[in-house]
């Protein structure tokens, strides 16, 4: 038996059956899963075929070889250093032009190669068909149909491993890019074989040209690094990259167009939407259209049942403050609990809506497309498209949404969606903006809503921006992303998923928010020597704080009762109505809330009620978003960093709304 | 539907159709609500927001109906959106209308006037015959892709 064994790494595309492929060869039994990261830890399998020993690497899927994420870096890394004596590419027939695009840069690294065409049965399709012979003539690579589901093709795959390994080394054929990117690929490429002779540097040579971080930490650990610079002179990274690029996928496209038969493409009904929602003119227009009819259907359609909660709740307080003795508890009950948690309960129709419309799109398909066509908006300004995935999360609650990023390989990319994620307006901050627009925005409402919600994207990625050039400076990673197939709304899970939503909203009222208003109530009732003071007056507790800190909110255009409404709202900014539910029920028994802000003696105005909501929707997360930014980052550092930066902005723009809509004569 | 011919033009058509109506109906939609011009029937809302999404809606019939000269698949896919958009749109400003009926009636609100006039404002009529083109030309689709 050979002593020394075949070594073979297995790279490929995520999805191509690598895993499953792998079972195969090796017989070992592995967990074939869809979940990011099965196959991130190097997993080695054993063969005897015909008495050679075969040990086979299973590299994570990729679809490149840049550096700019851990399971690229890991594949090339192994190849480079390890030098195996095989890479087995397996590659998917149904997507071939994608999955060439990793075939070149493998054969970039001037590996022995093999190519395994696996899913061999879904080439009878003649849309799917490739011509092999072509296809193993024009890369100069054998390639091996298999099925690995079941098995066929494994046995030729062995013999071909053993043949091609024993083989002397071909030079394969390579990409020729133009020819002033040749020009200078020749040029590094002599000039690093000069300098560190034994090797051939082509693939560092486009790697260097590309900019690729890796190569070049690599080039200054040999010391080679400014020589290089000197000799490459006047050249644009970012332009070079993207010739670099466009030559791989001329490449491609010859080949397709040899190995493909040409079929006309049958209308598939997901490709002809995409066309036009991911259209470049046309795509953004398309989202906002359909995210304005969201927000007009959440605050127009649902306000009719929110009031019929509101009356019923007016009629409640006004049973409990004339029937319920002794005072302290009918004042307990009626002003305290139902003003507060009352004022919470209210918002639960808009919620229900909002919930259910954004799950019927999600699971539409429609929010990838959206995400993809983000992308390109996100990436002019230097952002990744991951990132608005966990935005769209964020229009629920930022808790998930921060787990989300979980997703995001870089750890800037991921800090930085992390920190702007709490500017995204999540559903607490809702009955806020309900309750105000509904007494001072009345009939522009959806408008203001659907601003308010815009600001908060607009904010998130330009801080996103300005995190990307200060403190976390370094560009995104490129962001690949499949667009799953469309499919009919699904009624049942929506409904399931709105419940669940809703669900948890109540009860939230019923517990953090119950808490919230009766120790608001306590404090509104009660001085500090802990004497029963008129409700809400300027001798309770609450009046006593909120006049503490008042002078520091009062530019914004707040008074005492909001101040102390936004201090308890660092808990759950839903605390913020149910607060103003308790601390404005002063001396006006059995009207709404609505009624007695709109009150002349409120001292709410339009614009103050704007500058209360943009503060609101920008300032300190809250007490659970904070905790997940704290495990998500590992750092406290981060957490209160997320604290100060929102604060410090949310009361930037409210001052600049309040005091600027002053000198504009508003208010 | 008949030969590809054939076809073709009845997207065409459909597309020129409701592209000009959405336009039309936009511009006024839009031009009443910032008060340029008067309403004379009363049945368009009062919201400029409303006015664009319909202005938004025309552009996509209309990218479709310029993009004739390449496949007909290519001019019904902006038909299939727009025609999305257009009872997206429609559905909203009639449970938004009926909700301001409602809101009348238990008495948060006055002066949601008559519901018969505001239930025939154009993006809802629009919608309405929109509703069996969209359908046809979904299954019509579907059909193909099975084939
Ligand atoms: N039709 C077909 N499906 C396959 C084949 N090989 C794998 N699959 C399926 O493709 C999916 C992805 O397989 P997996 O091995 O997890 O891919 P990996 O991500 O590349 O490791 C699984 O659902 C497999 O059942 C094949 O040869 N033909």
């Amino acid at each position: 038996m050979d002593p020394k064994p075949i070594k073979v790494a297995l790279a490929g595309n995520p999805n191509v059956g690598k895993t499953t492929l792998f079972n195969e060869l090796t017989g070992e039994n592995l967990h074939v899963g869809n979940w990011p990261g099965v196959t991130v830890e190097k997993v080695i399998g054993k063969k005897v075929h015909k008495g050679h020993n075969i040990e086979i690497v299973d590299l994570p899927g990729t679809y490149s070889l840049t550096a700019y994420s851990k399971d690229e870096l890991i594949t090339r890394n192994y190849i480079v250093e390890e030098e195996p004596d095989l890479v087995l590419n397996i590659i998917d027939p149904t997507n071939l032009g994608r999955n060439l695009y990793l075939t070149y840069q493998l054969m970039e690294l001037q590996c022995q190669m093999l190519l395994a065409v696996n899913m061999w049965d879904l080439t009878k399709d003649p849309e799917n068909a490739v011509d092999l012979k072509a296809l193993s003539r024009e890369l100069d690579i054998e390639a091996i149909p298999t099925i690995s589901t079941t098995g066929k093709g494994v046995r030729e795959l062995l013999d071909a491993i053993v043949r091609v390994a024993g083989s002397n080394p071909t030079c394969k054929e390579q990409i020729r890019f133009n020819d002033d990117i040749e020009k200078e690929i020749h040029k590094i490429t002599r000039a690093l074989n000069d300098w560190d002779p034994g090797r051939d540097h082509r693939w560092m040579a486009i790697k260097a040209l590309e900019g690729d971080k890796q190569v070049w930490d690599l080039l200054k650990e040999r010391d080679l690094d400014d020589r290089l610079r000197e000799l490459m002179g006047e050249i644009d990274p970012m332009g070079m990259e993207i010739s670099i690029t466009d030559g791989r996928y001329r490449q491609i496209d010859n080949v397709l167009a040899k190995v493909k038969k040409k079929v006309k493409k049958k209308e598939k009904i997901s490709d002809l939407i995409d066309s036009v929602v991911t259209n470049r003119h046309l795509g953004i227009p398309i989202f906002l259209v359909i995210i304005w009819s969201i927000f007009e259907l959440t605050f127009e359609f649902a306000t009719p049942f929110s009031n019929l909660i509101d009356m019923g709740f007016g009629e409640l307080s006004t049973f409990a403050l004339e029937q319920i003795q002794p005072a302290w508890l009918s004042s307990l009950i009626g002003e305290g609990i139902i003003g507060g948690v009352g004022a919470v309960i209210i918002f639960l129709p808009n919620i229900l809506v909002l919930f259910f419309l954004i799950s019927l799109l999600e699971s539409s398909g429609y929010m990838a497309r959206a995400a993809f066509v983000m992308d390109r908006v996100m990436s002019k300004i230097g952002l990744s498209g991951k990132s608005f995935i966990p935005m769209v999360i964020g229009f629920g609650c930022n808790v998930p949404a921060i787990m989300a990023t979980r997703s995001i390989d870089d750890r800037k990319d991921r800090l930085v969606t992390i920190l702007v994620n709490p500017f995204v307006s999540c559903g607490a901050r809702l009955p806020v903006y309900i309750l105000l627009i509904g007494i001072f925005f009345k009939g522009s409402g959806s408008m203001v809503i659907f601003f308010l919600y815009l600001l908060g994207i607009v904010v998130a990625i330009l801080s996103a921006k300005l995190f990307r050039v200060t403190i976390l400076k370094g560009d995104p990673a490129p962001f690949i992303m499949e667009l799953p197939r469309y499919r009919g709304p699904d009624l049942r899970l929506s409904i399931r998923s709105t419940w669940e939503k809703g669900y948890q909203y109540l009860k939230k009222a019923g517990t953090v928010i119950l808490l919230g208003s009766v120790i608001m109530w306590f404090l509104a009732s009660y001085s500090f020597s802990l004497e029963n003071v008129d409700y809400g007056s300027e001798a309770s507790m609450a009046a006593a704080m909120g006049k503490f800190i008042v002078p520091i909110l009062a530019p914004l255009g707040f008074d005492w009762r909001i101040t102390v409404a936004l201090i308890f709202g660092f808990v759950a900014k839903e605390i913020v109505v149910s607060a103003m539910g308790v601390l404005y029920n002063v001396g006006a028994e059995g009207s709404t809330l609505t009624e007695r802000l709109s009150s002349e003696g409120s001292g709410m105005t339009s614009l103050n009620s704007l500058s209360l909501m943009v503060f609101v929707l920008l300032y300190v997360p809250c007490l659970a978003t904070i905790g997940v930014i704290k495990q998500e980052t590992g750092s406290w550092g981060w957490a209160i960093f997320a604290i100060i930066y929102t604060t410090s902005i949310a009361y930037l723009l409210a001052l600049i709304i309040y005091q600027g809509g002053l000198l504009l004569g508003f208010g | 539907m008949g030969s590809d011919e054939q076809r073709r033009m009845t997207t065409l058509i459909l597309g020129i159709v409701f592209g000009s109506a959405y336009l039309i109906s936009g511009i006024l939609q839009f031009l009443s609500s910032i008060s340029i011009i008067d309403d004379p029937i009363g049945n368009l809302p009062g919201d400029v927001i409303g006015g664009s999404v319909m202005i938004i809606i025309s552009i996509i019939f209309i990218a479709g109906v310029l993009s004739y000269k390449k496949e007909e698949g290519r001019m019904r896919s902006f038909l299939l959106v727009g025609t999305f958009l257009s009872i997206l749109y429609g559905i909203t400003q009639a449970l938004v209308t009926i909700s301001d009926q409602v809101s009348d009636l238990i008495g948060t609100t006055e002066g949601a006037g008559n519901i018969i006039i505001n239930l025939s404002a154009p993006s809802i009529i629009l919608c309405i015959l929109l509703i069996p083109v969209g359908a046809s030309m979904l299954l019509f689709t579907i059909r193909g892709e099975k084939r």
